[in-house]
C-alpha cells in the first residue's frame, strides 16, 4: 500500500487476516468456557463420541467464522477533529469515540504469522474514557504506523506545554515511530539465554502446578472421581526414587520452561531512546513493540538475584501509570541490564542524575534484632512444647526454618539504605539479591507515616511513599528523621509545577 | 529529557508536620463506634445460636463457657477501643495539604497534598444520618490503598472542608 495514498480520515478497516485472528480468540474463549463438556465427551463411554465431538467442532467452527465474518465488516475506525471514531459491534452496534488527549500508550505487536501478512496488532491503552483498552487485531502495517505517528506527533505537541506552560512551536517530523533511536540496550541469543537461567523457576514451578490442578479440577467438574485414582497411584507408586526423579525432573521442565519463555520474550530486545520516551521492541515470533514515555514513568526500579549477579546482569523495571482515573498501573521490564546500561537509562531519563549526590542512611537496626528476638523466643517455645510431648521430628524443619527467616531479616536489614535530596529518593534493599528505586520526589501523591507500640515506644516509625505507579516503604527509622523526610518531601510535591504524568 | 528546578531548600524554613494541632472530629462518633460495635457483638453471638443447628456440640460444655468467656472479652476490648479511639483521631488542614491521623496501638498518619487530589466524595452510613454525621472519602493516583476516608465528621463540616479542597484543587488545575 503506498504510505502517500492513506486517509485515515476515510472509514479504515482492518486487514482481513483480522478475520481468522478473531475466529481463533472466539474459538479459545468457547473451548476454555465447555471445558469440562469436551472431557465428558472424550472420556465418556458413549460410542457415538466422535461423532459428538466432531459436530461440536463443526458447530464451534461456524459459529467463530460467522462472528469473525460480521465483526470485521461492523469495524471500522476513522480519524476526526483529534479523536479516534470507532464504530464497532456484532450483536449491538457500537459507536465510540476516543479522544487523542485521554490516550496513554500506543503499543504495537507482529507475531510470526503476522511478519508474513505484513500486519501489525495495534494496542491503546486510554484514561477516563469508556474504553479502557482497545485493540485492532491486524492492522496492514503502514496504516498502524501511520495512526502511531499521528498519536505520537499529538502526545509530543501537548508534551511540549509541560512544564513550563509554553506552547510548542515546532514539531520535529522526523522524529517518527519509525524513526531509529539512540540504541541503549541490544540483547543477543548468549544474553537471552543468561536471562532464561537466571529467571524465578520457583514461578514456572508454580505454572506447572496450576496447570496439574486446573487438570484435576476440570476432571472433577467433567464427574471423574480424582480421589479415588489418586490412593491407587500412591501406594502402587511410591518409593524414594521415583519421588526424588520426580522432583528432579520438575525442577529440569521449571528451569527449560523459564528459558523457552525468555527466548520467545526477549528475543532480539532492543530499548532505544527516542526524543522523550523509550521504545522497547522484543520477541521471537511475537515481536511487540512498547513505548515509555517519561511523563508517565513514575520511578524507575531494579533488581538481581545470585545468578544474575553472577552473570553482571539486572532487571529494570519503569512504573508507569495509567492515569489517576482508571488507577492501575504497568510496570515495563528490561532485562539483561548491565551497570553501564541502567546508568545510561537513569541519566537519559533523569537530568543530572550522575552529578547528584545522595547521602545514604541505613535504617534501625532493630528492623533485625527485634525480630531475631521475638521468633528466637517463639521458637523455644514450640521446640519446648515439642520437647515434652516428644515429638522430636518436626524440630529440625522448625530450627532450620526459623535460621532462614533471621538470616533473611538480617541481609534485609544490611542492605536497606535511603536516600532524599532536592529532586530524588533513593532506596536501596534487597535480600539475595541486590534492590533500588530511584523516584522523582515531585511524582509522589501522598505519604503516610506509621508506628507499632514497638516504634512508638522507642521512637522510630515507618514511612510509606506513593506513587501513581507503585509505592515504596522506609521502614524503621528515627521518628525526628521520618518527620523532617516528609516535610521536606511534601515542601518539594506542593511547590512543584512540574506535571506528575 | 526530564527537566528540574534548581532552586536550594532552606530545611529550616520548610514548614513542620510536627507543629500541627489536629482537630478532633464530631462527639457522635463516639456514639457511632459504639452502636456499629454493639450491632456486631449481637451478631456475632446471634452466629453462635445459629451454628448451634448445624452443630449441636458447641452448646455443651465446656464450649458454651469457653464461647461466652471469648465473647465477653472480645466484647469489652472492642467496645473500650471504640470509645477510646476517638480521642486518637483528628484531621488537620493546611495551606497546601490534608492530614489525618488515628490509632491507639498502631498509630498512622497520612498527608494527602492539595495538587495531588484526584476527587472528593461525601458519603452517609445509615447510623451516621442519623447523627448528622458524614465521611469524607479523597482520592489521589496512588491506589486505593493511599486513598483517605475521614468518618465521623458533622455533614456541614464534610461540606465545608470538601468545597475548600474543590477550590484548591481547582486552583492548582488552573495554574
Amino acid at each position: 500500500m503506498d504510505p502517500s495514498k492513506i486517509n485515515l480520515s476515510q472509514p479504515i478497516r482492518q486487514s482481513p487476516i483480522a478475520v481468522w485472528v478473531i475466529i481463533v480468540k472466539r474459538a479459545i474463549l468457547i473451548i476454555r468456557q465447555i471445558f469440562p463438556l469436551l472431557l465428558i465427551i472424550l472420556i465418556g463411554k458413549s460410542e457415538n463420541k466422535s461423532n459428538y465431538f466432531i459436530t461440536l467442532l463443526i458447530g464451534l467452527s461456524i459459529f467463530s467464522a460467522i462472528y469473525a465474518i460480521i465483526n470485521y465488516f461492523r469495524t471500522y475506525f476513522y480519524i476526526k477533529d483529534n479523536e479516534i471514531i470507532l464504530h464497532t459491534g456484532v450483536f449491538r452496534r457500537k459507536y465510540l469515540s476516543l479522544p487523542f488527549d485521554k490516550i496513554q500508550t500506543i503499543n504495537l505487536e507482529q507475531n510470526f504469522i503476522f511478519q508474513i501478512f505484513n500486519v501489525k496488532k495495534i494496542s491503546i491503552d486510554s484514561a477516563g474514557t469508556e474504553i479502557k483498552e482497545f485493540e485492532f487485531h491486524a492492522l496492514p502495517t503502514e496504516i498502524a504506523l501511520q495512526l502511531q505517528n499521528v498519536l505520537l506527533d499529538y502526545q509530543r505537541a501537548k508534551a511540549e506545554t509541560y512544564p513550563h506552560g509554553e506552547v510548542g512551536t515546532n514539531i520535529d517530523e522526523s522524529k517518527t515511530a519509525t524513526t531509529p533511536g539512540k540504541e541503549i540496550l541490544e540483547l543477543n541469543i548468549i544474553d537471552v539465554f543468561k536471562i532464561g537461567l537466571s529467571q524465578n523457576h520457583l514461578k514456572s514451578f508454580g505454572l506447572i502446578l496450576v496447570f496439574l490442578f486446573w487438570i484435576v479440577e476440570n476432571l472433577n467438574d467433567a464427574g471423574v472421581k480424582v480421589e479415588e485414582y489418586q490412593d491407587e497411584i500412591f501406594f502402587t507408586f511410591w518409593n524414594k526414587n521415583v519421588y526424588l526423579f520426580l522432583i528432579i525432573a520438575v525442577m529440569f521442565i521449571s528451569v527449560f520452561i523459564s528459558l523457552i519463555r525468555s527466548v520467545l520474550e526477549y528475543s532480539n530486545l532492543v530499548l532505544e531512546r527516542i526524543g522523550e520516551r523509550f521504545r522497547i521492541t522484543s520477541g521471537l515470533f511475537n515481536i511487540k513493540e512498547v513505548s515509555a514515555r517519561d511523563q508517565k514513568i513514575q520511578f524507575v526500579s531494579w533488581n538481581d538475584n545470585i545468578l544474575k549477579r553472577w552473570f553482571g546482569i539486572q532487571d529494570v523495571y519503569f512504573s508507569q501509570a495509567q492515569s489517576g482515573i482508571t488507577r492501575s498501573n504497568k510496570k515495563i521490564v528490561i532485562p539483561g541490564c548491565t551497570q553501564e546500561n541502567k546508568a545510561r537509562i537513569l541519566s537519559e531519563l533523569y537530568a543530572d542524575f550522575d552529578s547528584l549526590d545522595f547521602d545514604m542512611h541505613q535504617i534501625d537496626k532493630r528492623f533485625f534484632t527485634r525480630f531475631a528476638t521475638i521468633l528466637s523466643i517463639l521458637i523455644a517455645s514450640m521446640v519446648c512444647i515439642l520437647v515434652l510431648v516428644q515429638t522430636y521430628y518436626p524440630i529440625i524443619f522448625i530450627l532450620l526454618f526459623g535460621i532462614y527467616l533471621i538470616l533473611t531479616r538480617y541481609l534485609a536489614y544490611k542492605k536497606a539504605y535511603y536516600a532524599l535530596n532536592d529532586k530524588m529518593i533513593f532506596v536501596k534493599g534487597g535480600v539475595f539479591g541486590n534492590k533500588g528505586i530511584v523516584l522523582p520526589t515531585y511524582k509522589i501523591q501522598n505519604i503516610a507515616m506509621s508506628q507499632t507500640p514497638f516504634q512508638y515506644r522507642k521512637n522510630l516509625a515507618s514511612i510509606q511513599i506513593y506513587t501513581a505507579g507503585g509505592n515504596l516503604k522506609i521502614p524503621y527509622i528515627d521518628k525526628n528523621l521520618s518527620q523532617s523526610l516528609i516535610n521536606k518531601c511534601l515542601y518539594i510535591v506542593e511547590k512543584s509545577k512540574t506535571k506528575w504524568m | 529529557m526530564t527537566s528540574f528546578s534548581n532552586e536550594q531548600i532552606d530545611d529550616t524554613k520548610i514548614p513542620a508536620i510536627e507543629d500541627i494541632e489536629f482537630i478532633l472530629l464530631s462527639k457522635n462518633k463516639r456514639k457511632v463506634n459504639v452502636i456499629s460495635t454493639c450491632i456486631f457483638l449481637v451478631l456475632v453471638y446471634g452466629a453462635y445460636w445459629l451454628s448451634s443447628i448445624f452443630v449441636p456440640y458447641v452448646l455443651m460444655k465446656p464450649w458454651i463457657f469457653v464461647f461466652h468467656v471469648a465473647w465477653f472479652l472480645f466484647g469489652f476490648m472492642t467496645l473500650w477501643y471504640a470509645i477510646r479511639s476517638y480521642i486518637h483521631e483528628g484531621f488537620a488542614i493546611r495551606e497546601h495539604d490534608i492530614m489525618y491521623k488515628n490509632g491507639i496501638f498502631f498509630k498512622s498518619l497520612i498527608i494527602i497534598p492539595f495538587n495531588r487530589i484526584q476527587h472528593l466524595e461525601i458519603g452517609h452510613g445509615p447510623i451516621d444520618r442519623y447523627f448528622g454525621l458524614a465521611n469524607l472519602s479523597i482520592y489521589t493516583a496512588g491506589g486505593s490503598s493511599s486513598d483517605l476516608i475521614i468518618d465521623g465528621l458533622e455533614s456541614n463540616t464534610a461540606q465545608t472542608i470538601k468545597n475548600y479542597i474543590s477550590d484548591k484543587v481547582s486552583l492548582n488545575g488552573s495554574e
